[in-house]
């Protein structure tokens, strides 16, 4: 048996090629010098200082928090619908929907983008809030399809049936037997959305000229050169959605064990 | 009062329910018998108005509920499954119902109470139902359905899912229950068993419609066809050729095979018969009886508390079965000629 | 509505907002582009119209398809790696306890939710002139004069395995646990040396779901537009990159139109190719 001791080695060496490369950004966000280099001789909170106090780096965090912040729950009422739809639809040609449903997330985002900004320029919407939270919709929704989606396959339908002749309607049916079951999918799909929207680049790059978000200020920083002011962004985008992330889950896990399947 | 009237479910080409006619009275507890896919579950869905009939109507008080949705039909389904929310604490799920209702708390909180009494489980009203066993869940998925005081109750297979000893307990508790609240009960189930010991009335299904209707001992002993006969309980199907008159019985027979039948005059030349196998009685061989059919034991397939025996009476297989004698009864050797008696009361004309 | 068979008018109420969203910033905008790839385009004007000619320009300007070739050749690199790394993490996680499992699949679908730009911004740090590995390296005296590892297709190629080898791993590990533990085990009661089982019984019946992430990946990498842009500078050019500069710099729509449904194409031929890969082993 060498084989799972080889697969051991691959894998711990794969996740430090994951993990690596983070860690590194984040000892580096924390120099204390006018440039990056590895490793930093001197450490300080030098250049987050500076993100927070220079107007361009704050604006456009802030915009990306008022976006995404605009576009998670959106997504999720749209999605979770959507989901719950074409779970319950007829079912002649679910697949095909669930496929168009789900494009946006696999094609090409700067092909969307592309489009996108061809109706905005028609509609005169180029460059508002508008244009960009719908851009960013279109690229979260499929998120929350695919995770309400695949939690909906758990919901048990005698349940629901169970529910119904005991006289609940069609809300009540969702309310207390559907969304208890999709919940953790629900949530996942939030963050999923969430992040997908805060990290969304090409979208924003082709709809927006003025209203900058955080990844088109890195970006546009990078073309400059490679600030610490870039490495500290990133780093708290890093944290932030780790954060996210953790908080959401443990809430998810509190749910989860509040119900015992079966 | 519970009436189904021509009820019919078509889904494209397939007809999966045709004709259903079928009247519960108060109290009563009527089965639905049939093999998987005969249509049981979808005549169940369409009473509790999961499917809609594509003809025919479901009446419940003399009123038509054909059209209505499940959540107005006052009716109580306990499933298989179970069903019950693994979110909601046993007396959340019992109270469900209530609470859809609007009822106001003291009254729900009261009537969970007397459901669980009614089922036993007073003590368990703040468990979760994953800490249940699987009898004890199958009682709050009943007390669940009782506690809205349904006009009928609907069991689709609810004892599928148990094991055989708490299965029988769980059948006489519930029967017990159904007949203290008089409550009009369908029971879906596909254990003729079940259907037997449990039934007022059972109706039997086959490919979408009901073959038969009766009590158990109807069925059991006169069963209109051979699929009925073999479907319930063991049996004999002879085909067998009318060979003429003794006084005011027919004599049937074929190849070594005589048998004695109350049969009404018809001039068809050959009858099919059923004879259940503990009515085939077997005796030592004795060459002088009259009329003594002799056949050869093929098997004996031990059960315990019976034996059966595969008997060739010259070109048929006759079953016969009997109750285990113990030491000293009479147990033939495989390949030991017997002789084989039928009373002719043993012997049932079926129509088809 | 839910669960009935017979009101299913109500599911298609609830996919009422998703196509209105969609109409106007997929359906739409998609529809416009294929229009627009028709247009004629003259001087900066562009006059609708039903017309090859900018497709006959894509095709014969000798730049769109080597940059096309070169962007399928990229993504083809990331999706082998993806593959290789992917499945020994997948089998890996299939063959742990509970614990080590969770573990791994945490630290994979950690970068999911982990902002690209983010990522390509350590890896500048990793990779770079003066990164974490030129440095230590120099530091070291390993080396005299910087490597290069960015820059080229290697450093985007690297990049992007860091954001797309999830999406490899997660349906190679979904095919791994269908696998009944019992065919293998009876494999080996027949004799099957450990690697013969894996070989023979493991490896083909995970294949359905090494090719749906191969088939993935491959789809992703051919839409990248930051992480060549960050890690490429302007010396990896892909088909996005082309794109974005016929329509933002050049103003030439149509082109640049032409060019999207070309790499639409292209996507769904390689699509079309895996569906019939999976297709074949039934």
């Amino acid at each position: 048996m060498k084989l799972p001791s080889l697969t051991l080695i691959a894998t711990l060496f794969i996740l430090v090629f994951l993990t690596a490369p983070l860690f590194i950004l984040i000892v580096q966000s924390f120099t204390a010098e006018a440039h990056l280099r590895f490793p930093p001789e001197s450490f300080g909170t030098r250049w987050y200082g500076y993100i927070f106090q220079s107007e361009p780096w704050r604006e456009a965090g802030l915009r990306s928090l008022l976006v995404a912040g605009i576009v998670a729950p959106g997504a999720l009422v749209i999605g979770t619908m959507a989901a719950l739809g074409l779970d319950r639809g007829p079912g002649f040609g679910r697949n095909g929907l669930y496929a168009l449903l789900i494009a946006p997330m696999v094609l090409p985002h700067l092909v969307l983008a592309l489009g996108m900004l061809h109706v905005a320029l028609s509609m005169g919407l180029e460059d508002t809030l508008l244009a960009i939270v719908l851009g960013h919709l279109t690229i979260a929704v499929p998120y929350v399809v695919v995770t309400v989606g695949a939690s909906l396959q758990s919901v048990d339908r005698m349940q629901e049936e169970a529910a119904r002749s005991l006289g609940a309607n069609d809300w009540n049916v969702f309310r207390h037997v559907i969304f208890p079951a999709i919940r953790p999918g629900v949530l996942g799909g939030a963050i999923f959305a969430f992040i997908a929207s805060f990290d969304e680049f090409i979208v924003t790059f082709f709809l927006a000229t003025f209203q900058n978000t955080l990844p088109l200020q890195i970006f546009s920083t990078l073309s400059f050169q490679v600030e610490p002011s870039i490495a500290a962004a990133s780093t708290l985008v890093l944290v932030g959605t780790a954060l996210l992330t953790a908080l959401i889950l443990t809430q998810g896990q509190v749910v989860a064990s509040g119900k015992i399947v079966k | 009062m519970i009436v189904l009237k021509s009820l019919t479910k078509r889904f494209g080409e397939v007809t999966a329910v045709r004709d259903v006619t079928l009247t519960v009275t108060p109290g009563e507890f009527v089965t639905l018998l049939g093999p998987s896919g005969c249509g049981k579950t979808t005549t169940l869905r369409m009473i509790a108005g999961f499917t809609a009939p594509t003809g025919g109507r479901v009446e419940m008080a003399g009123t038509d509920v054909t059209g209505r949705p499940p959540h107005r039909r006052e009716v109580g389904l306990v499933f298989q499954s179970y069903a019950l929310f693994p979110h909601m604490s046993v007396q959340d799920n019992v109270g469900f119902g209530l609470k859809m209702r609007k009822r106001p708390a003291e009254e729900v909180a009261r009537r969970v109470d007397e459901a669980l009494g009614l089922v036993k489980l007073a003590d368990f009203a703040d468990r979760y139902p994953s800490a249940l066993s699987g009898g004890q869940q199958q009682r709050v998925a009943l007390a669940r359905a009782l506690v809205i005081r349904p006009q009928l109750l609907l069991l689709d297979e609810p004892f599928g899912a148990l094991d055989k000893q708490l299965r029988d307990h769980m059948q006489i508790e519930l029967r017990t229950l159904q007949r203290q609240l008089a409550l009009p009960t369908i029971f879906v189930t596909h254990d003729q068993g079940e259907a037997l010991s449990m039934s007022d009335r059972v109706a039997i299904m086959n490919a979408g419609e009901v073959v038969q209707i009766g009590t158990p001992t109807e069925l059991y002993e006169r069963p209109r066809t051979a699929f009925v006969a073999t479907f319930l309980g063991r049996s004999n199907v002879l085909e067998l050729d009318v060979i003429g008159r003794e006084g005011p019985l027919t004599v049937l027979g074929r190849a070594g095979l005589r048998l004695h039948a109350t049969l009404p005059q018809s001039t068809a030349s050959t009858r099919r018969v059923m004879v259940r196998p503990e009515r085939v009685a077997m005796r030592p061989p004795d060459a002088g009886a009259p009329g003594a059919m002799t056949g050869t034991v093929r098997a004996a397939n031990y059960f315990g508390q019976s034996i059966d025996y595969p008997i060739e009476v010259g070109a048929e297989t006759v079953e016969a079965m009997s109750v285990n004698p113990g030491a000293g009864g009479f147990l033939p050797e495989i390949g030991a000629e017997v002789d084989l008696e039928i009373a002719s009361d043993a012997v049932w004309p079926l129509d088809d | 509505m839910l669960g009935s068979e017979d009101g299913s008018w109500k599911a298609w109420l609830l996919l009422l907002p998703v196509a209105a969203v969609y109409a106007a910033t997929f359906v739409v905008p998609l529809g416009l582009i294929f229009g627009l790839s028709l247009a004629e385009f003259d001087a900066g004007v562009v006059t609708p119209g039903f017309d090859l000619s900018n497709y006959e320009a894509a095709l014969t300007d000798g730049l769109t398809l080597p940059i096309l070739w070169r962007t399928v050749e990229l993504a083809a690199m990331v999706t082998i790696g993806a593959a290789v790394m992917g499945y020994p993490v997948a089998l890996q996680m299939r063959r742990s306890g509970p614990v080590l499992r969770t573990v791994i699949l945490a630290l994979i679908v950690a970068p999911l939710l982990t902002s690209v730009i983010v990522r390509n911004v350590a890896w500048l740090l990793v990779l770079g002139r003066t990164g974490f590995i030129n440095e230590t390296l120099m530091a070291t005296g390993l080396i005299s004069r910087p490597l290069p590892l960015m820059y080229n297709n290697f450093g985007v190629a690297l990049a992007t395995l860091h954001v797309y080898l999830t999406f490899a791993a997660l349906p190679i590990y979904a095919a791994l646990v269908s696998i009944d533990r019992r065919i293998e085990e009876s494999a080996a009661s027949l004799g099957a040396s450990p690697s013969a089982v894996f070989w023979r019984v493991t490896f083909p019946l995970s294949r359905s779901g090494l090719i749906a992430g191969c088939s993935l990946v491959f789809i992703l990498s051919m839409g990248l537009y930051l992480t060549p842009a960050i890690m490429g500078g302007s010396f990896v050019v892909t088909t996005p990159m082309l794109i974005t500069d016929l329509a933002r710099n050049q103003y030439n729509w149509p082109l640049a139109s032409a060019v999207s449904v070309l790499l639409l194409l292209a996507i769904g031929l390689i699509l079309m190719a895996t569906m019939s890969l999976q297709r074949r082993r039934g």
